[in-house]
């Protein structure tokens, strides 16, 4: 019984040290943001922020849409930008890396044949 | 076979970098006489040959190889280089047509398929390895209006032309019951209207049976109901009838797909065409040619930007029927596959688009072939 007792001592003693240990290790963050709607974000500088623009099926009535993003240079890296998954749809994903700490904004645009705007959605990202 | 070789910037010193020696069994045959024309280069030979001078066409001829109907030419370094055959003298060699009268035999389960098929070798022989179209037995082009249903259009498009080639039947199926059958598998809804993978109908497609167009009509987005479950017809609620037994799912390189037969590999589609097969296909979309007219009067390709291929921004399913190989649309000499759109008839070529070589190498995703259906 003693036995039993120091083993699971020493195993609580070994656990918090972990705990410890792991709250040392600095981490960055992964952010997924579908955005249909105008959000906001608060994140870590280091973090990475996946942002889906809304998608539009690929049909004729939508051939001229196109998708552009602005953002600020200064506090994000865009690191790369794919389209939507599987068939039948277009839009963007974009991913961007948060690398100065500010409030801007992440704003993804959809341009007629024209180039003309026709929807600008906004995510608001803090970054610490 | 005599052929003119259209190369930029020089054959003449594509000779000395050349390398006589390839083995017999990869020399089908050899060029017997060469006409020098204008020539195009690709640009890493262009670098090599600038400084050469002199054409030696003994070394020329025993440097090129056939693959199918391709001219390869063998570099000193062991690289291959593929030539466009731009002309074909129109009266073959007496070997020419020994080879013709046994591809005619090897086409006899297909020969249907060919679009003015005979059995004059002189004309077979320019189409085998370079026309296949299997557009005469598709059912009618339909129409996907708003929604991003093409996965559903194209693997019903499929069952339909498979029906009609091996069982003489037409049907018209419902593309509404597959999607919602793909959305269930995918839990969502077709009011979501998310797409889908297009490789993975088949699968969906053959645990769970379609029904008809006339059972389970398509509407536009607007016309579904909120509730995903209460648009699903009583006739089509237990199970439908029509569906896969046994499918081929063809990935691309990107995906897994193996080193040659994958759905980048051009010359792997041709030869699942030249057996018969149509493909259910999903690709990425990039470039405007998709937009700007292009798919109307000619062939959607591969666009630069800055020295790279443009960036996809989508993604779409069709179904691939045929391919033109060293053919010409509108003048100009040119390489794509034909597939079965659903924009209806006002778009592409009365609803056919034509797609690169090029294109389907580098936006190419993954598809599947129908071997048997149940019904």
């Amino acid at each position: 019984m003693r036995v039993v007792s120091l083993v699971m001592i020493a195993m609580l003693f070994g656990l918090s040290g972990w705990q410890e240990m792991g709250a040392q290790v600095s981490r960055s963050d992964f952010w997924r943001v579908e955005l249909k709607e105008a959000q906001q974000l608060t994140v870590n500088t280091g973090d990475m922020i996946l942002v889906k623009s809304r998608t539009l099926a690929f049909v004729p009535a939508n051939l001229k849409k196109t998708f552009d993003v602005t953002y600020d240079r200064s506090r994000f890296r865009l690191i790369a930008e794919k389209p939507p998954e599987g068939e039948g749809s277009i839009g963007k994903q974009y991913y961007f890396l948060a690398v100065a700490s500010g409030t801007s904004e992440i704003t993804i645009q959809i341009k007629d044949l024209h180039g003309e705007v026709v929807e600008a959605i906004k995510l608001e990202v803090t970054c610490r | 076979m005599r052929i003119r070789l259209s190369m930029v910037g020089g054959v003449l010193a594509l000779l000395l970098v050349a390398q006589v020696p390839t083995t017999s069994q990869e020399r089908v045959h050899q060029l017997g006489k060469i006409k020098v024309l204008t020539i195009k280069v690709p640009p890493e030979v262009a670098k090599t040959i600038s400084s050469k001078k002199a054409l030696n066409l003994e070394l020329l001829q025993s440097s090129i190889t056939y693959r199918q109907s391709t001219p390869l030419l063998k570099l000193r370094d062991g690289k291959q280089v593929a030539l466009l055959p731009v002309e074909v003298e129109p009266m073959p060699s007496p070997r020419e047509r020994e080879r013709a009268k046994m591809q005619i035999a090897q086409l006899a389960p297909y020969k249907q398929y060919i679009q003015h098929a005979t059995l004059d070798p002189r004309i077979v022989v320019r189409l085998i390895g370079s026309t296949i179209d299997h557009r005469c037995c598709q059912t009618a082009i339909r129409d996907q209006l708003d929604r991003n249903t093409c996965t559903a259009f194209a693997s019903v498009a499929g069952i339909e032309a498979f029906e009609r080639r091996n069982k003489n039947r037409d049907l018209d199926l419902s593309e509404q019951h597959t999607y919602h059958i793909t959305m269930v598998d995918t839990s969502s809804t077709c009011r979501q209207d998310p797409g889908a993978y297009t490789y993975m109908l088949a699968q969906y497609l053959t645990n769970s049976k379609n029904s008809t167009e006339t059972q389970f009509p398509y509407t536009d987005w607007l016309s579904l109901p909120t509730n995903d479950s209460t648009h699903v017809p009583a006739a089509c609620s237990n199970v439908g009838t029509y569906g896969f037994t046994d499918t081929q799912v063809v990935l691309g390189t990107d995906w897994g797909g193996p080193a040659d037969q994958n759905a980048n590999n051009p010359e792997y589609l041709e030869s699942l065409l030249t057996a018969g097969y149509d493909m259910v296909y999903g690709m990425y979309v990039a470039g405007t040619d998709w937009s700007d007219g292009t798919a109307e009067t000619g062939i959607i390709d591969v666009q630069n930007y800055g020295g790279s291929p443009a960036e996809p921004y989508g993604g779409h399913a069709m179904l691939l029927v045929g391919f033109v190989r060293g053919g010409s649309i509108y003048g100009v000499r040119a390489r794509y596959f034909i597939f079965k759109n659903s924009w209806n008839t006002t778009r592409g070529h009365e609803g056919y688009f034509y797609i690169s070589y090029d294109y389907i190498r580098t936006y190419g995703k993954y598809g599947y072939i129908i071997k048997s259906v149940a019904d």
